[in-house]
């Protein structure tokens, strides 16, 4: 009789562990709400592959800028032997958008914003960037490493993973004046 | 005491323990699969997302449509309050403004009543959406840059 009693109370206790198990599925699955924001790749959904699939309309709008007569593609193609005029209208055309400085990292490292123009020649390849590429730039207890064509790394000091919240890539092939083909992308790394 | 009785006793005991387990477990199960059912997804982010970009792609609003709608490109003349309210339900309140010619529209005169009513509700729910947007303006077929600001608040 005893034994019987024991073991219908280690059915019991087997029976509430397993329904504990089974809430705690429940709750890992559904009663946390999902956060679009919170989406793994967002924007490669939202912002970069579906913009690049249609043109990108930033890249696209960037590059029919008009400039003296002629757009912001011929410009540079035109330019193509003298970067410092493409950076000063790169970054006259895209300073309402991303803006990377000094003053804006010290002040609000949240609207910090980098971007690099990439040009693939046949035998070639141009990087263009915002002109603000600090190789080590420090604001309050973080490190920020850049270097041109590559995603800006934070180097956390006090162990808090930092990273930038918006990377948008948006890439465009199109012919030169000779018929080849160039492959343009821009990438913005906006906020940390 | 008749043995009989004893054992009747502990046999109710353990059938009650059971019966009131099983109640305990149906309950439980019930209400999670309950919660399961009525939880609900947090959309407004792509909502949001979807109305400002119906903005700028959508010729019914302000793309400029020549041979052919051109997304990203708006048409000046269509930037006004008008357009917008009848591009854009009532529902959702939208701002948005060109940085460079300086125009800002509304497509609900109450907007800024709407908008501090939205920053003072509680911070976990996020109900204000803001987006920057590189556009192009035509004014009669002259074309420049200017940077599209737009503000949508999602109830």
């Amino acid at each position: 009789m005893k034994k019987a009693i024991l073991g219908e109370g280690l059915m019991n206790v087997v029976s509430i562990l397993l329904l504990v198990g089974i809430l705690v599925v429940f709750h890992i699955l559904f009663s946390q709400n999902i956060s679009y924001d919170a989406l793994e790749g967002k924007d490669r959904i939202i912002s970069s592959e579906k913009v690049v699939s249609d043109g990108g309309i930033t890249l696209k709008n960037i590059l029919n800028t008009p400039i003296e007569n002629i757009n912001f593609y011929e410009f540079i193609l035109i330019n193509i032997e003298d970067k410092k005029k493409i950076k000063e209208k790169s970054n006259e055309l895209l300073k309402g958008i991303c803006e990377g400085s000094e003053e804006k990292l010290s002040l609000n490292p949240k609207e910090v914003c980098f971007w690099y123009l990439e040009i693939k020649f046949p035998d070639k390849t141009v990087i263009l960037d915002g002109g603000y590429n600090p190789i080590i730039s420090s604001y309050g207890t973080d490190t920020i490493f850049t270097s041109p064509g590559k995603e800006p790394m934070v180097l956390p000091i006090q162990g808090l993973n930092k990273e930038f919240e918006n990377k948008l890539s948006y890439s465009l092939t199109l012919p030169d004046y000779n018929n080849n083909l160039l492959e343009i992308e821009l990438r913005l790394f906006k906020g940390l | 005491m008749k043995k009989g009785a004893y054992f009747l006793t502990g046999e109710m005991i353990i059938w009650l323990n059971r019966i009131m387990l099983t109640i305990v477990v149906l309950v439980i199960v019930f209400g999670v699969i309950n919660v399961a059912l009525n939880r609900e997804i947090k959309v407004d982010d792509s909502v949001a997302d979807m109305v400002i970009r119906r903005l700028y792609y959508s010729s019914g609003c302000f793309a400029l449509e020549d041979i052919s709608v051109e997304p990203g490109v708006i048409d000046i003349k269509k930037f006004n309050n008008l357009r917008l309210k009848d591009c854009i339900s009532l529902r959702y309140p939208v701002k948005a403004e060109l940085e460079k010619t300086e125009k800002t529209i509304f497509n609900n005169e109450l907007y800024e009543s709407e908008r501090d009513l939205c920053l003072v509700q509680n911070e976990k729910k996020k109900c204000l959406f803001t987006n920057k947007q590189y556009v192009l303006i035509s004014d009669d077929g002259i074309k420049d840059f200017d940077i599209l600001n737009v503000e949508v608040i999602i109830k």
